[in-house]
This record gives structure tokens, sequence and C-alpha cells, in this order.
């Protein structure tokens, strides 16, 4: 869940305006993560219908996602396959997790600790496959293409735009980069007045625009030598070593070119280092074309209002929005001529 | 070494025309004048000013180059007067530029230019061109802003349109005939879609009476040349090209 490469790499802060007729792919998983972290009641609980269905994903694509595509930018989703074996353990360490912030969640509850509620509430998220479903299902009315990843969704993210097919990839997770996205946006979904954790102080956030190619020549690396700064600090698929944060990885395989080196002056062991290496080198994809099609006002409408029992003058609100979002054009840059 | 004196109203609207633009810039400084070639972060604008030796009152300068704080140098100028004379020299020891206005001694400290790029000018063969004053256009993009952020700039061989199409059927349509047009050449239709924010701050960032030269093709960049330091007398001192990079329609 996201490696701390941050500090490594060129970021510039945009406006979601400058991406206006741009297509977009956004990592599925992630964003519906953050749908159902953030959209929730004071007390951590999520939104749910009256039969007690959760619909805190459905109302983060319906409203987030209206604000992008109003503003011209032409999304595509791309949802998780099959996690890599290597992924394993991480993710059985994070269902335990899950398991104990349940625990606490209901504890402070008892407690009457809304505050705590409401951050171990958060940690107990989870992504059932019927959401995942349902989010595909709206995604269809409203008209915007997705595609299923065979293995990683960042994977595919990348290969969709190394292959032209997208002018961007969006997640929050820097692992990205490592499978090779060239320009990829952070914070897209999340823009606005954001809350720290357990501070009453609010933050305010904007998308940021990552160049993997400046980067790279600030840091003086390539792509190979960046994913062994990276295995050395921990991956999704490795612990890392212990001590080693962005800065000190990066040292290391400045002086030393690749991990083995620096792994041999530390006096320690990555297991599967290749294969770990050829996850993010050689990620397995799917070919994919994404359409953009004009969304199904009755039918979302039938779907949200009927069997969720959305608000039905909100949800009317949110589609005109995707109604009226003509095409912009896309902005090229000067560089384009 | 660079020692210049300058009325206030010609640098400020040459360092105006860059801030509209950029917040950094390499100001290049040579015997003949100064020039700023800068692209805006996203690389879809681009600025080149010039105002030469006689634009001044007084100049002595070897070749050197000096990263600017555009922001602060514009904040600087602010306490000037229109009419107000400018000093600049420049502080080798503490690498700093400093700015003598009236009893004001302003001392600005210059930034590392070494991250700042040289950009480059593509090459255009822009088949329509169109000569209008600032202020003929400058209402109708004021009405755009509350439409949408984009606008179209179209030639005929008859006419220069402005055209701003919102959600609802909101539009703003600007049509100016030859009368109102200082020149026009346009022997093909030429239609080609902006950002209506950096077509306006590249606009406004010149005086209401002066002459935009406008060159224009299809889906291509606009070129847009102006005087600067324009003087009754002896005629313009200086000059802008700004090039800013269309929006296409993909489908």
């Amino acid at each position: 869940m996201g490696i701390q490469l941050g500090p490594l790499l060129e970021t510039r802060k945009i406006k979601v305006e400058e991406l206006s007729g741009q297509r977009v792919a956004i990592d599925g998983f992630n964003v519906l993560y953050q749908f159902l972290t953030s959209i929730r009641q004071a007390d951590g609980s999520l939104l749910t219908d009256p039969k007690g269905r959760v619909t805190s994903h459905l109302s983060g694509i319906l409203f987030r996602f209206s604000k992008l595509v109003e503003k011209g930018l032409k999304l595509c989703i791309v949802f998780d396959g099959k996690p890599p074996a290597l992924k394993k353990n991480l993710l059985e360490q994070r269902r335990r997790r899950k398991i104990k912030a349940q625990i606490e969640w209901e504890a402070a509850i008892e407690a009457g600790d809304t505050e705590t509620a409401r951050t171990k509430a958060q940690q107990t998220t989870r992504l059932e496959s019927h959401m995942i479903n349902e989010s595909k299902k709206l995604l269809d009315l409203l008209g915007i293409p997705w595609v299923d990843a065979p293995s990683e969704g960042e994977a595919q993210v990348a290969s969709l735009l190394n292959q032209g097919m997208v002018d961007y990839g969006a997640s929050q997770d820097f692992d990205t980069v490592l499978f090779g996205a060239s320009k990829f946006i952070r914070n897209l979904t999340l823009s606005g007045r954001r809350k720290l954790p357990k501070q009453q102080k609010w933050v305010e956030v904007s998308p940021e625009i990552i160049d993997l190619e400046m980067s790279f020549q600030k840091l003086e690396l390539n792509r190979e030598q960046l994913i062994d700064v990276a295995i050395l600090m921990g991956t999704d698929f490795n612990p890392g070593i212990d001590g080693v944060g962005p800065k000190r990885g990066l040292k290391l395989i400045q002086e030393f070119g690749k991990a083995e080196g620096a792994l041999e002056k530390l006096g320690k062991e990555i297991k599967n280092l290749d294969e770990i290496r050829s996850l993010f080198l050689e990620h397995p994809f799917v070919d994919f074309n994404p359409e953009w099609k004009t969304p199904n006002v009755e039918s979302t409408l039938s779907y949200l209002c009927d069997d969720f029992s959305f608000n039905k003058v909100r949800v009317e609100k949110a589609l005109e929005k995707y109604v009226d979002a003509k095409p912009r054009g896309r902005q090229f840059t000067l560089g384009d001529f | 070494m660079f020692k210049a004196r300058i009325k206030a109203d010609n640098l400020k609207e040459f360092i105006g025309t860059v801030g509209s633009l950029v917040d950094e810039a390499k100001l290049n400084i040579s015997e003949e004048g100064l020039q700023i070639k800068a692209v805006d972060p996203s690389h879809v604008a681009m600025i080149e000013a010039n105002l030469v030796k006689s634009a001044f009152d007084s100049y002595e300068a070897k070749s050197m180059e000096m990263g600017l704080d555009i922001d602060k140098f514009k904040n600087v100028l602010t306490v000037a007067s229109k009419d107000d004379m400018v000093e600049l020299e420049m502080d080798d020891k503490l690498n700093r530029l400093v700015v003598n206005i009236g009893n004001l001694t302003r001392a600005m400290p210059l930034l590392d230019t070494s991250g700042m790029p040289d950009p480059k000018v593509p090459s255009l063969d822009l088949p329509a061109s169109v000569s209008v004053a600032v202020g003929e256009i400058g209402q109708g993009l004021k009405a755009s802003k509350s439409v949408s952020d984009h606008i179209a700039l179209s030639t005929t061989k008859d006419s220069f349109r402005l055209v701003c199409e919102g959600d609802n059927q909101n539009s703003v349509d600007v049509s100016l005939g030859k009368d109102q047009l200082e020149k026009l050449d346009s022997a093909e239709d030429a239609t080609s879609l902006f950002s209506l924010e950096y077509f306006a701050l590249m606009v406004n960032s010149l005086p209401s009476d002066r002459i935009l030269h406008i060159n224009l093709g299809n889906d291509l960049p606009v070129k847009i040349d102006a005087d600067l330091a324009v003087d009754d007398m002896t005629g313009a001192q200086g000059n802008v090209k700004f090039l800013l990079a269309p929006r296409i329609d993909r489908d």
C-alpha cells in the first residue's frame, strides 16, 4: 500500500482544469478504497440504504467523478485482478489488522469516543466483490469504460499509458511509477480540504503530476534502479531492509548501481529478488481500447434511486454534469508542434 | 556588470507580460538590451519579450544571465508611478539586483538559473493573420469568463471571431469586421480552440490601445506579437511574442 517514494520524485501541482479533454486511467481498487474510507458518517459507519446495504462506493463514483467529468476529463477505470503470489503475506497482514481495528472500533463506540471510532472504522475498510460489481454496473450506466486487469491494476494503468490509450494514470500509490507509468497524477479524486488523522486540522490537497522523466534525470537513476531502491525500502512484494528509507535507499543504489551490491555491503539478503523485479518490469496486462459513451440517465436514476434509495434531486443534479460534459478539446503543449 | 535607468511604465509592461505566464524567469542581458524567453510550467504557453537599449534613459551592460523572481519584481514596481524613473543595478558581490525608485532602495536576491529551461520555439506555418487593438476584444474575454474555460478564435476573409460556448446553451460571440480591425489577411478560413485563462492573461497584460498581431491556423498554436515600450516620439523600443498551444477536439 503505497511505498514512500514521494520525496524522491519530481512533482508539480496542477489544476484539474488543465486536464480538460485528457484521458485518465484511474486505479479502481485504490479509488474505491478511498471512497469507502472517507465517505462515512461521523462515527465512522458507512453510508447505507434503508436495507442496510453499503452505498459509499456508489456515492463516490457518482458525485466525485461528476466533478472530474464536468471539467472535461475522460475517465477509464482499471480494476485489480489476481494478486501475485508474493503479495500473499501483505494481504494476510492487512486482513489481521482489519480484524483488530474492527474490535477497537466497537470498543470506541461503546466508550462514546467518536474521533477514535471514525479512525478505527476507516481501518476496517473492506472492498467486497459485490461492491465491485455494483461499481461496474454504475460505470456502465454512466458511460465510463472500465477494464479488469489480469493482476495488479497499476501495471495495467502503466500499459494503457505506454500504449497511448490514455494520457495520464491516477492513483495514490507511488508503486504506479515502478510499474512504468510515465505520467501519473496523485490526489485527483481527493482534492479540496482533507482532514489530518487524529487532529482537528485540515489541509488543502491539490492534484499533482509526477514526472518520471524529470525524476530520473534529477536522481540520475533509471527505472530498474528506482525499482531496486524501492525493493530495499520494501514493496508490496517484500518487507525491505530495516532502517532503509527513501534517502538511504537512493544513496545505496547511486553508490552500488543495483540492489545486489547494496545488500552485500549491508550484509543482508532479500529473497526472490529477481522475481520481485520482474513483477514490476514484466507484469501481465490486457489490451484495451477504452470507449466513452453517453450516460444513460433513466437507468442510472432507476438503479440509484429505486434500488439504493438515493435522493433523486441530488442524483439528477450530478447526472446533469455527466450529460453536459461536452468535449472541450484536449489541451496540447507547445512541444506537440 | 549591469546598470540601467528606465521609465517605470516601460519596465512594468515588460515584466508584466512575462508575469502573465511565469513566476520566475531567466533575464538575458546583453549590450543591446534585455530579453526574457520563458515557457509556463505546463508547456502550454511561451513568451519572448525584448526591451532594446534605446528604451532606457541610460544603459550599461556586459553579457550576463540573471534569475528573476518575476512575482517579487512586479510587486516592487507597484510602488512606482507611471513616470517615475527606476534604476537597476547588479550587485555582483551579494548576487542580487538593486532597484532604486525615488528614495526607495529594494534589493532582491537572484535565483539560480540552472533549472530554468531555454524554451524551444516550434516552427509554425500559420496561414491567417489579423491585427486588432486589445480594447476591441477585452470585453468579450471578460464576458466569456462566466461562460466557459475555453475560447475559439477564427478568421474568414471578412471577419475575426471569438466564440465561447458553455453549458446549457450559454455562449459569447464577438465578431469583428474589417472596419474594426487594423488588418485582416485570411485567404483560407482558420479556427483554433484555446484555454480562455491563458489567452486572457496574455491579452490583458497589455494596455487597451496596444495592437495585437495575431497569427492563426487550424488546430495550431496561436502567435501574438505586440510592441512594448511605445513612445509617441520614437516608436516602439521593444516587442513581445506569445505562443499558446491549442486545445483540439479528439472526437
